[in-house]
């Protein structure tokens, strides 16, 4: 993989995460704004892929980064983990839980790009940011893909 | 108000017109009788691997908007990771409309609950947000199969009606893809469906050929028969089977067309009639594709343009053995007046053949055709298509020269030396085609030489006699007659005496007849002419124009007179 390719998912990771969560610092911030962030990807993820589809991707990313980010082994999950997640916060610090909800959304797409293509991958994982067509029904925070 | 004739019936002007989908699928629209009908439910039904997803794809991408987007359900069918995976390979497949006016939904898991009420709600609740102009559902057989061994057909007919309906009512146009066997064509979706699209794929000595098959089309003049299916990095595109004749009807008219050989035209009655089918049938080496080239650039010096498919030798080759009779083609070919067609791979169908030849004689307004060769052709085809070779030429070659066309094609014979009988084809073609041309070999003094015959020419007069040819720098050079021969058919002809022969080749008793009256009188009008040979004035007149036209005589007011000219059939000596 050549250097520009592997930053693209790193960059579209920080990215998303900047969009829904912003710049705040505060463990109960990070941990409403990761809440969104995962709460996303899945409804729009998982409905394309199915929520099992959806979660076997998560999963392995979380297995891979938590080598780089030891807070992550306090979480056995990170969707629908709000409570957890502003503990460890609270226990790690914020910019490191904020670091390590990053680099998972990195590993995610880049699982993701290896499937369908890098390009094909950053394009949905950004639709989450981008306003949802005829979002009137809406389940969660996404619609179909 | 219904605008009624006589009798009470609708006129058929004002009946209701189906509003018609472009299916995005090259050949398919044809097929189809114009398209896809709007809100209908259609079922893509066939073997995996045959082209179902990819063919429901390219609907899709025909026809999503932004305003009306396209919804593509997955139950039980291929993973929607990997559908993306390998769909978005083809060229049709545009990746930023994902998400945007393409959606993909996932319905895996209500699906594997065999609760077909929760998987209808969940796909009206998706139309309901998104109202799509068309949803694929992918793949339906595997929703009935986890549906369970023990599902009353009634409770799956119920379903599919219930979903048609619900459908319809939001206005979507709906495809339902399923791996279905023939023997399962009983199914309840496919009552239900307006349309049902078989494909399949068929193994013949390593030869693998896709069909395609309109089962039903409610509504739609579609084109029956099994259709040339074939899957590129374009997506699925669909060779029509033609059945017939192209409705275009070529003006009747004596137009005749130069061979570019010299001496041959008049042999043919002035040349190859516009719109007829010739083969020219031989054995290897008596320069078959030179008589072929020679026509091309009869043509192309003519202001004309053609198109030559071959089979055998690559273009480069071709081009460079033209050159070496002096026929350049290279320039026509820069200047899009010539198209050379290279068909070689081995699992071709007669369908493909055509559209290729048919585009490309459409693109340029071609006027001539060269098959070169049929027997190359019939190799070129996948085994599967030998079987019919005769009706698919057939087919081909009306179809061809529906279009106005005249085409020159080439087949080799094997001749074997000693035998009697004349071999035209060895193809059994000959009924196909409207003028034949026979070349051979045989041994005149010791020598093997090359003769050529014309054997057929629908409708018109011509020669009947063998002339020796050589092939020469210049291409074919005519010489003389083998009048004075017999058993020329066995390769060994005999020598026997005979009267002179006569003197214009390809002309008709009453044509020689006027000829020579013209020329004993120096200048003739066609009332004179009448008056020394007695034959009517109506008989006369045309007989004068084909003379004219030929360049046996050359008008001048109501006068004829004959035209200084080499005669070509020197008697051997």
């Amino acid at each position: 993989m050549s250097r520009l390719a592997a930053q693209a998912a790193p960059d579209a990771a920080r990215q998303l995460w900047h969009a829904i969560v912003g710049d705040t610092r505060t463990p109960e911030d990070i941990a409403a704004g990761a809440d969104r962030l995962w709460g996303g990807l899945s409804a729009r993820l998982g409905r394309w892929i199915g929520p099992s589809g959806y979660q076997a991707l998560l999963d392995r990313a979380l297995g891979i980064a938590r080598s780089e980010h030891a807070c992550l082994r306090d979480l056995s999950c990170v969707g629908g983990e709000a409570a957890l997640i502003e503990k460890t916060a609270g226990k790690h610090g914020a910019g490191e839980v904020a670091e390590s909800m990053v680099r998972v959304a990195a590993v995610l797409i880049d699982l993701l790009g290896r499937i369908v293509g890098e390009d094909m991958a950053i394009h949905l994982v950004n639709q989450v940011a981008a306003p949802s067509p005829r979002g009137n029904h809406e389940h969660g925070a996404g619609g179909s893909i | 108000m219904i605008a009624r004739s006589q009798n009470g019936k609708r006129k058929t002007a004002d009946r209701q017109k189906l509003k018609l989908l472009p299916t995005g699928v090259p050949g398919l629209d044809e097929v189809l009788g114009g398209g896809l009908p709007a809100l209908s439910l259609n079922v893509i039904a066939g073997g995996p691997g045959s082209g179902k997803t990819t063919l429901a794809m390219q609907m899709l991408f025909a026809n999503a908007t932004v305003a009306r987007p396209a919804l593509f359900i997955t139950l039980l069918g291929e993973t929607s990771l990997k559908m993306l995976r390998y769909q978005q390979l083809f060229s049709f497949f545009d990746g930023t409309r994902v998400g945007k006016d393409v959606h993909f939904l996932n319905l895996n898991e209500e699906a594997l609950l065999g609760d077909l009420d929760l998987v209808l709600a969940r796909i009206s609740e998706e139309v309901d947000r998104l109202h799509p102009a068309i949803v694929v559902v992918d793949s339906f057989r595997s929703l009935t199969r986890a549906h369970g061994a023990d599902a009353s057909t009634r409770d799956l007919e119920h379903f599919v009606q219930r979903l048609a309906m619900h459908l319809t009512t939001w206005e979507v146009t709906a495809i339902i893809i399923g791996e279905y066997a023939t023997e399962e064509l009983r199914s309840p979706v496919f009552t239900v469906a307006d349309g049902v699209l078989w494909l399949s794929q068929e193994v013949n000595r390593n030869s693998v050929v896709r069909r395609f098959q309109v089962i039903k089309a409610r509504g739609m003049a579609s084109m029956p028969g099994l259709h040339t299916l074939r899957i590129t990095t374009h997506g699925v595109q669909v060779f029509p089977r033609i059945t017939q004749r192209s409705d275009h009807i070529p003006a009747t008219n004596t137009e005749r067309l130069s061979t570019g050989i010299s001496g041959l035209d008049e042999m043919m009655g002035g040349g190859i009639p516009a719109g007829d089918s010739l083969v020219l049938a031989g054995p290897t080496g008596t320069g078959k594709t030179t008589f072929a080239m020679k026509f091309i650039a009869a043509g192309l010096a003519a202001g004309e343009s053609a198109v030559i498919a071959i089979f055998e030798e690559h273009p480069h080759v071709y081009l460079e053995r033209a050159r070496s009779i002096d026929v350049d083609l290279r320039a026509a070919e820069r200047d899009g007046r010539l198209r050379i067609i290279y068909l070689r791979p081995l699992d071709l169908s007669v369908d493909e053949t055509l559209d290729e030849i048919r585009s490309a004689v459409l693109a340029i307004g071609a006027k001539r055709v060269v098959i070169d060769s049929i027997s190359g052709f019939e190799i070129a085809l996948a085994p599967a298509f030998r079987d019919d070779f005769r009706e698919s030429l057939y087919r081909l070659i009306g179809a061809l020269t529906g279009l106005g066309v005249t085409i020159f094609s080439t087949v080799e014979v094997v001749e074997s030396t000693g035998s009697t009988g004349l071999k035209i084809t060895g193809h059994q073609i000959s009924f196909l085609t409207d003028d034949i041309m026979s070349l051979r070999y045989v041994e005149i003094e010791g020598e093997l030489r090359k003769a050529l015959a014309i054997v057929k020419m629908r409708g018109s007069a011509h020669s009947r006699e063998f002339r020796l040819y050589d092939i020469v720098y210049s291409g074919v050079h005519l010489r003389e007659s083998l009048r004075q021969y017999d058993d020329i058919l066995t390769g060994m002809p005999t020598r026997q005496p005979r009267s002179p022969a006569p003197p214009h080749p390809g002309l008709t008793e009453q044509e020689v007849l006027v000829l020579e009256t013209v020329m004993r009188s120096g200048k003739l009008s066609a009332r004179g002419v009448s008056k020394h040979t007695a034959l009517l004035s109506e008989t006369i007149e045309p007989i004068l124009g084909r003379l004219v036209q030929l360049r046996y005589l050359s008008r001048n007011g109501a006068r004829y007179s004959a035209e200084p000219r080499t005669n070509g059939s020197t008697e051997l000596g």
